[in-house]
């Protein structure tokens, strides 16, 4: 869609090269999934809604689509927390035989961001994912977050 | 606009100073902020008690967390000021992980 108010959702099946830079299975098939809304709260439940739809497809269990789902929910709230006005949330899920990693950004103001994450945030994701990144970068806030498949997360760590 | 009529209710019942909330849907950033609505107009009514029915929330992440914690701050921070009912495993497992179990009451 090229509404500016609208939401886009992209995929690309068989991806091999993750801008982000993150681990993939050498000889797997990975599949990308981007998702960009306004950056406003009420748009967050849509992004819990592909994650969970994601994962599911993928074969994880109930219990880490749960974590996967509150995973994506504080993501996307720390970004809104912090995003400049009439900014965009982008998100880019992956998904891997070894792994979901997911990586969600929005411009913030002033060029470098002076965010906030709180306790209870951190608590959750420290439980529900396996590696959290939280960065600022040239007017942008970033966040990346992965959860291995429990068979894969020696290889894949 | 995300239509947001269908994820998440609140009704209230109020007998003298005590009130219960009963919640049903997913409570996250946007819908914590009528759960403060509500619980503000509450307090403004003179209601000194708050049962807050959790066992229709499917859905809860640390913004619900924190309208709760708002909540027993707002009347007191007694422990007795809120007290949750029925909440589902997954709110039972956020509340450990963040350590708050212990700061409510919860039957």
């Amino acid at each position: 869609m090229s509404s500016s108010t609208g939401t886009e959702i992209g995929r690309e099946a068989g991806a091999d090269t993750d801008e982000a830079g993150r681990s993939s299975t050498p000889g797997g098939t990975a599949s990308t999934v981007d998702l960009a809304f306004p950056a406003q709260a009420e748009h967050v439940r849509l992004a819990r809604l592909v994650a969970s739809g994601l994962v599911a497809q993928a074969g994880y269990s109930v219990d880490e689509i749960e974590d996967l789902r509150i995973a994506v929910d504080e993501l996307c709230s720390l970004l809104v927390d912090n995003a400049g006005v009439d900014a965009r949330v982008v998100l880019t899920f992956r998904l891997d035989e070894a792994a979901v990693a997911m990586t969600g950004e929005v411009a913030v103001p002033g060029g470098m961001a002076n965010f906030e994450f709180d306790e209870l945030s951190t608590l959750i994701l420290r439980a529900a994912v396996d590696r959290h990144v939280v960065r600022a970068e040239e007017g942008r806030l970033v966040v990346e977050l992965a959860k291995f498949r429990p068979d894969r997360s020696q290889s894949a760590g | 606009m995300v239509d947001d009529s269908q994820s998440f209710s609140i009704s209230e019942e109020v007998v003298g100073n005590d009130a219960t909330l009963v919640l049903g849907g997913e409570l996250d950033a946007h819908s914590a902020r009528r759960l403060d609505d509500v619980v503000d107009d509450l307090i403004a009514r003179r209601t000194t008690s708050i049962v807050i029915d959790l066992e229709q929330v499917s859905f809860i992440d640390s913004s619900g967390l924190r309208s709760l914690i708002r909540a027993r701050q707002r009347l007191g921070d007694e422990p007795q000021s809120v007290r949750l009912r029925k909440p589902q495993p997954g709110t039972v497992r956020l509340l450990e992980i963040t350590g708050l179990l212990e700061h409510f009451a919860v039957a």
